[in-house]
């Protein structure tokens, strides 16, 4: 079958030409880098907590309230006594974990509904415009804010308000991708070869707007860690003993005078976290996008 | 043109209608029953059953619905928790968000646009790559902890500006920009990254047009060319983005205002949330989504009339 | 509502407060005050309507002692003394009809003439009005007459000793009679009572204004211009408002804020410790909804006392005050605070206030329990909680129990607590001046707030038994006994009373607090 169908081989050839062609590209950009690496040290921090922390995140002692950093805490104790540094270490995993699932729990809902609506048309579109538009309608916020109050507050629920949150934006966008694919040339030869809808779509439409998706999921993933810490810091998210940095940041705003430290260090982190995540998405945008050169 | 308003206008309402049904849905579906809210320290029972009999919450959900869409219509929102009129509050808080949304749109501007401008004029240069890491920065800065660390150094240590509060305009003009800094600043940069990219990416597509390419052939000062010719266009598509941006600007002022206890609209949807106060809430939610659909629409008509050639082309997105 | 929560325990006041400490301003020889000015009072939360019959938030009743005065208040000793009355109630022999004078020449806000009739209609309306907080409050008052201009009589179906400290309350506000007719139920939109100051204008969330009263019959006494309320939730905002002096009058200072405040020259700190309590609530029958049938709900700490006693020997309720309330509390085990005059039933039983480790082991393996004992513990959303919720986990973790927070958002805990879906439940209650309503409610077996569905004989007749007790001995005699079973089943374990502090600038002389915690500054003023 996919020897007569010239489209596939010729794209097949060219895409292995590309990726070697974006390896460089991206290889060329200091800060798109340095992004990745960052970026993959968080997931690392994460995914080792238990042996990169020196003590348990819910380890109090208190003795030592609020201790300066010492090389016993690098970064000094919280208000129960407890490792800032071992509880930042700990909290990457929320927050990481709320980025990384509530970015692709939000793709899972949005590109399949973005690809019918772009590519079939007829009465989905409108009918799903309409419901994104809804969903646009409310502050993302107020949308998060609101899930997480009836669903309960727990990571789990956050990350789920989350990526329903962020949903409507990345309808938008697959259905874009999807209704200007559909006019390629490869695609309107699929279809007169009378080739199914799902292996249109699965073969030639989608991994088309793959590197569309990647950039937008790198750029959705820094702004669900920082919702989260959102969500958190309005008591909706993560719940005590667990920590995340927004509950950190929630639990530091009553010592803002006598220990600004406690706020500083967990900001810092999702910061340098979501940057990381940022400067990754933009170069990888500069790269996969043909449309951009710079 | 007037077909294209009326389409525009019909799928408006139909959002706004939707919309009212996920408020009203969304509300009951919190946990919590608002009788217990209501029905003080001891929860009399009679009190409570009076509570729910006062706001109908046992009658069936479309009839309670309908009541209340019915009186919404008509610009009424009930009565909130303390007996006040949910309307008349509503319309006290939304000039304390819209000067802040304002005054956020105005750092935003300030510092968005001309490194927007000079990025993509000095495209490659290290001013862009300043610009555009600059703003890459300020969308990964969590904008609450920039307030809190604000407050901290600002308020707390150097005692420069204060913590929190609101003080109206009218009352004291001086006081009141003092405490709106800072909040301002904390929506305004993260605006400004926004804007500073769109800004960028309009302007290098306005820089290459024919137009542009003409005027310089014409031999115009390069200043008029990208001040007067570029820059104009670009900032048709600038404001349209800067539209679309009310949503965020709005889930922004929710945690800002929470941060610098400001009255405005955001804390008080967190406090009608955390209160169950059923009315005010759908109240204010609904607000909030028909100001994002009006703004959306006009946006839509200005964009259209600045720019007929959308007409033709848009298609429901 | 929410300022029943051991997480805004500074916050929590009671209805009555009892600290020897209750503080004032400027007593003897106060200096000269200025007359105008404005002075602003920021509170940690938005009063519910200003309506007297509706009213159910502590703040709100701030807000009443300046524009709502009372049939009785209360003196500095706490004493109940006349106010729009013009003596105490005077008793028929069966007690049961009850007779009170009124003041003469007393003008409403709005200038019209207080007078019995004007009582009668708001006792009727208290006592009438559907959503009425007072009903249940005067519930033995079967009908109220206007005899002549200025005396009213009630008529009660039973000896009903709290009355007049309910008169002394927003149950005693007489509501302008004009202003009921106009405003109905609306009433809350503008408030008008007989005060020295009077509603001008209230934006909900953020402040509440008062401005002077050109009727008030005592306002030769009264300097200020007005009092604007300011609504500020958050406790270090609160706080950092008061040492810029943007606000003169601090009501709940947090704990992380005392010190420097303490330190701060320009500013005096008013203390009054609660009549209520906090602590934590163990579901032990409460299977069917809180005062439906109780049976044993069944998990292991309903099951067996001896694990009660041990999660309770293990808790360290020093620690608890220092960690989380850097001190600013009043660690006790009882349901009345020292310093009430009924902490003499409790005086001598025991009560420890730092842990017991090995007495909580002995009582843990006496249970047969096989550890580790799972317990989950209903509490707030907020950092203190979670703090609060901590040092408890990790407090009763080596004696044998793994303690599985549940943080529940307010409202949605005391729907599950009524319900009994819970296992135990971090909560308080603001207290009462009489006993009983410290009490009674959470253990008789009747009683409306029994939420853990205790049932015991022992403690069903004294509490009944305290009732009906004929002399203040008799009573402490019998809670005394029930206490004393209390402390041995555990449906409770009391932690401690919260401790209110208000923060006054310098600038101003003549705020006052007494001990029922609230801001008195009618006569407050500027000093010159």
């Amino acid at each position: 079958m996919s020897a007569i169908d010239p489209s596939v081989s010729i794209e097949l050839t060219g895409r292995a030409r590309r990726r070697r062609l974006v390896r460089k590209r991206f290889l060329r950009r200091p800060f798109a880098v340095a992004g990745l690496v960052v970026a993959l040290a968080f997931i690392v921090v994460a995914i080792f907590a238990p042996v990169v922390a020196p003590y348990a995140p819910d380890a109090s002692d208190f003795s030592q309230i609020l201790a300066k950093p010492s090389p016993e805490h690098l970064l000094g104790t919280d208000e129960l006594g407890r490792d800032v540094f071992s509880r930042i270490v700990w909290g990457s995993r929320a927050s990481i974990q709320a980025g990384v699932f509530a970015t692709l729990l939000a793709m899972a809902i949005a590109v399949p509904i973005g690809l019918a609506a772009g590519y079939y048309r007829g009465w989905i579109d409108p009918v799903i415009a309409r419901l994104t538009d809804v969903m646009l309608a409310f502050p993302f916020l107020i949308i998060a804010v609101a899930l997480a109050a009836i669903l309960g507050p727990s990571l789990r629920n956050a990350t789920i308000a989350l990526a329903i949150g962020a949903a409507p934006a990345l309808i938008r966008i697959s259905r874009g991708e999807a209704l200007s694919l559909r006019e390629e040339d490869y695609v309107r030869a699929a279809i007169a070869n009378g080739a199914s809808d799902v292996r249109i779509l699965r073969r030639h439409v989608l991994p088309n707007m793959l590197s569309t998706l990647i950039v937008q999921a790198t750029v959705t993933i820094p702004a669900a860690i920082i919702g989260e810490a959102v969500l958190s810091f309005l008591g909706l998210g993560v719940q005590s003993p667990a920590t995340s940095w927004g509950v950190m940041l929630s639990d530091a705003k009553d010592y803002l005078g006598e220990a600004p430290r406690l706020a500083f260090y967990p900001g810092m982190a999702i910061f340098l976290c979501s940057l990381s995540f940022n400067l990754l998405g933009d170069g990888l945008r500069d790269v996969l996008d043909p449309r951009t050169t710079r | 043109m007037g077909g294209f308003l009326l389409s525009k206008l019909g799928a408006a309402l139909v959002v706004l209608v939707i919309s009212s049904m996920l408020v009203f849905l969304g509300v009951r579906a919190l946990p919590g029953d608002p009788a217990t809210a209501l029905g003080a320290e001891n929860r009399d029972p009679a009190v409570m059953a009076a509570v729910r009999s006062k706001y109908g919450l046992d009658d069936p959900l479309p009839i309670q619905y309908l009541h209340w869409a019915g009186l919404a219509v008509r610009g009424d929102l009930g009565t909130d928790q303390r007996e006040l009129s949910v309307a008349e509050t509503i319309v006290d808080r939304i000039p304390i968000t819209l000067e802040l949304a304002g005054l956020s749109i105005l750092i935003g501007a300030l510092i968005g646009l001309p490194a927007g401008i000079i990025a993509a004029y000095r495209r490659g240069k290290p001013e862009d790559y300043a610009a555009t890491t600059g703003a890459l920065v300020g969308l990964s800065v969590p904008h609450f902890w920039l307030g809190l660390m604000m407050i901290s150094l600002f308020a707390v240590h150097l005692d420069w500006l204060p913590a929190g509060g609101y003080v109206p305009f009218s009352e004291d003009p001086a006081a009141n920009l003092q405490h709106m800094l800072m909040p301002a600043i904390v929506l305004g940069t993260g605006l400004s990254a926004v804007l500073m990219r769109q800004m960028r990416s309009s302007m290098l597509g306005s820089l290459s047009a024919d137009y542009v390419r003409t005027a310089r052939a014409k031999g115009l000062p390069e200043r008029t060319v990208v001040l007067k010719h570029a820059l104009r266009n670009s900032l048709i598509t600038v404001t349209t983005v800067l539209g679309l941006q009310l949503g965020a600007l709005i889930s922004g002022a929710v945690i800002t205002e929470q941060i610098f206890v400001i009255p405005g609209f955001g804390r008080l949807t967190i406090d009608a949330i955390n209160q169950r106060d059923y009315t005010l809430l759908q109240g204010v939610v609904l607000v909030a989504a028909a100001g994002y659909v009006v703004v959306n629409l006009t946006v839509d008509v200005m964009y259209s009339v600045l720019n007929p050639r959308i007409r033709v082309s848009s298609k429901p997105a | 509502m929410k300022r029943f929560r051991a997480h805004s325990a500074l916050l929590v006041v009671a209805a009555l407060a009892v600290a020897a400490t209750a503080a004032t301003a400027a007593t003897s020889a106060a200096p000269p005050l200025k007359n105008g000015g404005t002075l602003t009072i920021g509170l940690e939360s938005d009063p519910d309507a200003l309506d007297p019959t509706l009213a159910r938030t502590f703040v709100g009743r701030i807000v009443f002692i300046h524009m709502c005065e009372k049939l009785y208040d209360l003196n500095r000793k706490l004493e109940i003394v006349p106010q729009l009355a013009a003596s105490l109630p005077k008793l028929s022999a069966d007690k049961q009809t009850v007779t009170i004078a009124l003041r003469r020449g007393i003008k409403f806000n709005d200038g019209t003439a207080f007078d019995a009739a004007a009582v009668k209609k708001s006792l009727d309306r208290h006592k009438t009005l559907p959503r009425s907080t007072r009903a249940s409050e005067i519930s033995p008052v079967t009908s109220v007459d206007a005899r002549g201009k200025y005396t009213v009589v009630l008529h009660l179906s039973e000896r009903y000793s709290p009355l007049t400290a309910q008169l002394a309350d927003r149950a005693g506000m007489v509501m302008s009679p004009k202003a009921l007719d106009d405003l109905g139920d609306r009433f809350a939109t503008n408030p008008v009572c007989v005060g020295a100051f009077m509603y001008k204008e209230r934006q909900a969330g953020d402040h509440i204004t008062l401005g002077k009263s050109p009727y008030y019959y005592g306002r030769k006494n009264v300097h200020l211009d007005s009092i604007v309320f300011k609504i500020i939730t958050d406790p270090s905002a609160r706080s950092q408002n008061l040492r810029s002096h943007d606000i003169e009058v601090e009501n709940a200072i947090p704990s992380t804020e005392l010190r420097a405040i303490t330190a701060d020259r320009s500013l005096r700190v008013l203390k009054s410790t609660s009549i209520g309590y906090q602590g934590i609530t163990l579901n032990i029958g409460n299977k069917n909804g809180v005062t439906k049938a109780y049976e044993n709900v069944g998990t292991a700490i309903a099951r067996s006392s001896d694990l009660r006693r041990a999660f309770e020997l293990a808790l360290d309720r020093k620690v608890i005050n220092r960690v989380i309330f850097g001190g600013t509390t009043q660690p006790d085990c009882f349901p009345w605070a020292p310093g009430s005059p009924w902490y003499a039933a409790v005086r001598g039983l025991p009560c420890h206030l730092t842990a017991n480790v090995n007495a909580a082991k002995a009582a843990f393996a006496r249970s047969g329990a096989k550890a580790p004992v799972t317990v989950k513990l209903m509490l707030g959303t907020d950092p203190i909680a979670a703090r609060l919720g901590q040092v408890i986990q990790s407090m009763v973790k080596p004696i044998g129990f793994d303690v599985e927070l549940q943080p529940t958002e307010f409202t949605t805990s005391l729907n599950r607590q009524d319900a009994g879906n819970y296992e135990t439940f971090q909560i308080g209650w603001s207290g009462r001046v009489d006993p009983d309503g410290n009490f009674y409610q959470f253990v008789n077996s009747k009683g409306s707030q029994n939420t853990s569905g205790y049932a015991n004989g022992i403690v069903d007749r004294a509490t009944n038994n305290a009732r009906k007790a004929a002399t203040t001995k008799a009573r402490v005699a019998s809670y005394r006994a029930a206490v004393k079973q209390v402390l041995k089943d555990l449906p409770l374990i009391y932690l401690w009373h919260p401790v209110n502090r208000v923060g006054a600038s310098r600038t101003v002389s003549g705020v006052q607090v007494y001990g029922d915690g609230l801001i008195r500054s009618q006569f407050a003023g500027f000093k010159k």
